[in-house]
């Protein structure tokens, strides 16, 4: 089983999952973990171990996904990564790529999905205007 | 196998994230008259159809002369109840009806859930397609369980 775990600063990731959720239904192990301005880096550090120590007990492999590249999501989330062999973090959450893992985690194995994740993610950004001049 | 669908976002993410792939769905059918005329909103539902799924734009009036493939399976999308009357009194068959989306607006103040939101006229035509023989039953995504509507609303 792949577990999710979203962290963001403030609750973006939270509402993130709440928005995907809406299209694709309610899915088993993914969790979300908001950080504000409040929380010292002990605070964050033990929510993730808390959040991670669950979800490593139903679940073999864990991808984090956090917003930015270099920001304190990123930084915490990085030393349980390394310490769960299959795992991942994969940085500028976006609401395609949460889509797809929420679809596929279930079905698809480890490699594949994430491989999937990045492709749908980076899909996504695009300007659609010229996308739709072009086809006419 | 044929899902009939009335959502007023037609061609959206829950259509195509989730019911096209919990019935491996190969053809989509948007069943109406302004996008059928409208070329950006076609283009814009292009744009959001896998490419890998038959997209068509019909009237109304021409779906029940459409001929489906028995070994494929469909969804056919309609804006409205009203549209769906039309193309069942044109001739369409239709057995089961799900209703996935049709939002609030003025003037509809019968509440059939979050996504479903019906006007005095869409209750009657509710009835009537009811009275049909058509199973109807509310349904955002697969994920949810259907809920049947009868002809007591």
């Amino acid at each position: 089983m792949i577990g999710i775990i979203v962290v963001t600063h403030s609750d973006f990731g939270a509402y993130l999952i709440e928005a995907s959720e809406h299209v694709v239904g309610q899915k088993e192990n993914v969790v979300s973990i908001s950080i504000n301005a409040r929380m010292s880096i002990d605070d964050i550090k033990s929510s993730v171990k808390r959040v991670t120590d669950d979800i490593r007990t139903k679940c073999d492999s864990v991808i984090y996904f956090v917003d930015i590249p270099g920001g304190t999501p990123m930084n915490v989330v990085l030393p349980f990564a390394k310490d769960i062999e299959k795992s991942a973090v994969i940085c500028g959450v976006n609401m395609s790529m949460l889509i797809s893992a929420l679809n596929l985690k279930d079905i698809m194995d480890f490699d594949a999905l994430l491989e999937k994740i990045i492709i749908d993610g980076k899909k996504s950004i695009c300007e659609v205007k010229s996308i739709l001049s072009k086809k006419n | 196998m044929i899902i009939f669908r009335v959502d007023d976002r037609l061609i959206h993410g829950q259509v195509v994230e989730n019911w096209l792939g919990a019935f491996n769905i190969k053809h989509i059918l948007v069943v109406n008259d302004e996008v059928k005329k409208d070329e950006l909103r076609r283009n814009i539902m292009r744009f959001s159809t896998p490419e890998n799924i038959e997209l068509d734009f019909l009237d109304v009036s021409g779906i029940s002369n459409f001929t489906f493939n028995e070994n494929k399976n469909y969804i056919v999308l309609f804006e409205t109840l009203d549209d769906v009357l039309s193309a069942v009194k044109s001739g369409l068959k239709i057995e089961k009806l799900n209703l996935g989306g049709i939002h609030y607006a003025k003037g509809r103040n019968f509440s059939l859930g979050k996504a479903i939101f019906l006007s005095d006229g869409e209750c009657a035509v509710l009835r009537e397609l009811v009275s049909k023989g058509i199973d109807i039953y509310m349904q955002a995504i697969p994920q949810e369980n259907g809920v049947k509507v009868g002809a007591d609303i």
